[in-house]
């Protein structure tokens, strides 16, 4: 990997922007390790914070299902209103090996969490790619629509109540991670391993697929590119993903239950990764964050509005957020600070 | 004789009640520099359509190679030799220049399943991308996201998209529409330093491109044949001229 990209830079001087990307990029892996280096200090620094790390918890199994979203949506192009489908069939399958099948596994449960969303997506994408525009947005919601009334109706998923169970005993290294701040370690592992995995399939010819298909898919047809294949196979990998975040949050909070699949869910991750900026995968991560932390500073305020609180109205502001969003930074927040970056350099330039 | 590249039999495309494509039967020889022209609304673009199959035909057959292609799909046939470029640039717009034929390039060389290395990491793709840039002038543009570059380079994009994944057969629609005349000198050289075993079918209403290009021209007109010849038998023939004089 490292010779192919000084190789470039030798080779063909006549791209130069090309230095100033790879300058860029490590710009990014050094923000990218103060986050990461935040993450892991926090709760070594504030242990008795255990509100904060749940909360930041929450924010990082959120930011995965984001990530999942965001190539289906971002890199893809594809408007699914169908991702949480993924996310609960993964919290179910997790959820139910332990409560109903009696396997009390950790690392068995999120293998199944993993498998059960990655044939989902497999099944229910056969099905959704083969249309396009509006009639794919309406048949994404729908089926999973239909897996939400499923599980909301049958008794072996709980039904409306759910499906509380004890959450399988597994440690590593020694130290049990039923623990929160473990847990919460584990969860950061696999947000970077998630972040990492699809920075290095978007880079890669796979990923230049996916952007060619969210540009223009008639002129990929147009190159040779039986363009269906690939977005089964993105959105295979957008379910797996999904279904780790599922799967993750079942054995967070030992709770699993219809809502996980409900269109909602599916609306909060398109949300976040509008908010953030679609297309660029710290802006999911941004997007996650914003979101969930909104949330829980609004849901724990007492101001009244009428004979609610503010805390009851919790989705009207998220409501009114998001229009200002998609009115004034169509690109989120990811693409509101790259024109500010800009405006800053035309500026030193004209000096 | 040259192998047949390209057999058109009597194809038809009906719109509704429009007969867009009224029986077409055309026969173009491999190596051929073939212009298809007809005023507007002649059916140009939609036999286009019909020949590359991002249409499909309502009756008749197409045969590339020898090979019937009447229905297979645009992407396969685009695997065996045909590849073409639009009337209207049709491009990945967020997307460089290079990311533009990188796209073409690897397709062709099977490597766009691979989700683990970085795209810019092969070289032998790397190497067919700079020398088709090379090839349509737009060695230094590489890096230009495809948007903002001018429109006649746009084109050049188009053509350097069409030549990526290896064609024997290029369908070139209206590669000089837009174009200043400088522009459109320098596409004129790019078609004509194109390799003479690859078959060209060109659409074009720029009548000096049409003969500084062509050997044989076909004349389309309410989705018929009018005529078909050489450049100056087609100059020369009565009917054409009325035709184009009938539509100014």
């Amino acid at each position: 990997m490292s010779e192919s990209q000084t190789e470039v830079a030798v080779k063909n001087p006549a791209l130069p922007p090309q230095a100033n990307r790879r300058i860029a990029f490590k710009w990014s892996w050094l923000w990218g390790g103060l986050v990461v280096l935040a993450l892991v200090i926090y709760p070594l620094v504030n242990s008795a914070d255990t509100y904060g790390i749940n909360l930041l918890t929450q924010i990082l199994i959120a930011a995965i299902f984001a990530l999942s979203y965001d190539l289906i949506f971002g890199y893809t192009g594809l408007l699914s209103f169908g991702q949480a489908s993924y996310y609960g069939l993964g919290a179910f399958g997790a959820g139910l090996l332990v409560s109903r099948f009696e396997i009390s596994n950790f690392w068995l449960s999120l293998l199944v969490a993993i498998a059960i969303a990655s044939v989902g997506a497999l099944i229910l994408g056969f099905f959704s790619i083969r249309t396009s525009g509006v009639y794919f947005m309406m048949l994404t919601l729908a089926l999973a629509q239909m897996l939400f009334s499923i599980a909301f109706k049958w008794e072996f998923t709980g039904s409306s109540d759910g499906v509380p169970f004890t959450r399988p005993e597994f440690s590593l290294f020694g130290v049990s991670l039923k623990e929160l701040t473990p847990f919460y370690f584990f969860v950061v592992a696999c947000f970077i391993l998630c972040f990492i995995g699809l920075t290095v399939v978007i880079r890669s010819p796979f990923g230049q697929v996916l952007k060619g298909i969210r540009d223009n898919e008639e002129r990929m047809t147009a190159v040779g590119y039986q363009t269906r294949n690939f977005k089964l196979v993105a959105f295979v990998l957008a379910g797996a993903i999904a279904g780790l975040a599922g799967g993750l949050n079942a054995l967070f909070t030992g709770f699993v239950g219809a809502n996980s699949l409900n269109w909602i869910n599916s609306g909060a991750v398109l949300v976040m990764v509008l908010l953030g900026g679609k297309g660029t995968l710290v802006g999911s991560v941004v997007g996650a964050f914003f979101v969930i932390y909104i949330q829980s500073l609004i849901q724990g305020s007492t101001i009244p509005i009428g004979n609610y609180t503010l805390a009851d109205r919790w989705l009207t502001v998220l409501g009114l957020i998001f229009m200002i969003f998609v009115l004034f930074a169509p690109n989120g927040i990811v693409g509101l600070g790259k024109s500010m970056v800009r405006r800053v350099k035309e500026w030193q330039q004209k000096r | 004789m040259a192998a047949e590249a390209l057999k058109v039999s009597n194809v038809k495309k009906q719109f509704g009640a429009l007969a867009a494509i009224d029986g077409v039967t055309l026969s173009v020889k491999q190596g051929e520099r073939r212009a298809i022209i007809g005023p507007n609304g002649a059916g140009k673009t939609t036999f286009f359509n019909l020949v590359s199959g991002a249409l499909s035909l309502t009756a008749g057959t197409i045969e590339l190679n020898g090979t019937n292609v009447t229905s297979i799909p645009s992407w396969k046939r685009v695997r065996l030799g045909l590849s073409r470029t639009f009337q209207r640039n049709n491009l990945f717009l967020s997307l460089s220049v290079y990311e533009n034929v990188q796209l073409a390039v690897q397709r062709e060389m099977g490597t766009s399943y691979n989700m683990l290395r970085p795209a810019r990491s092969f070289g032998d793709v790397r190497a067919k991308i700079l020398d088709i840039l090379d090839k349509v002038g737009l060695a230094d543009r590489g890096d230009i996201e495809v948007a903002n570059l001018s429109y006649g380079e746009q084109r050049q994009v188009e053509v350097a998209l069409a030549l990526a994944s290896e064609p024997k057969i290029l369908l070139l629609d209206e590669p000089t529409a837009g174009m200043s005349l400088t522009e459109t000198r320098r596409m004129i050289d790019l078609i004509k330093k194109l390799p003479s075993d690859l078959t060209l079918m060109i659409v074009e209403h720029d009548m000096e491109v049409v003969f500084a290009i062509s050997d044989y021209i076909t004349v389309l007109h309410l989705g018929q044949v009018l005529t078909e010849g050489t450049p100056s038998e087609v100059q020369a023939d009565q009917r054409v001229r009325e035709v184009y004089l009938g539509e100014e």
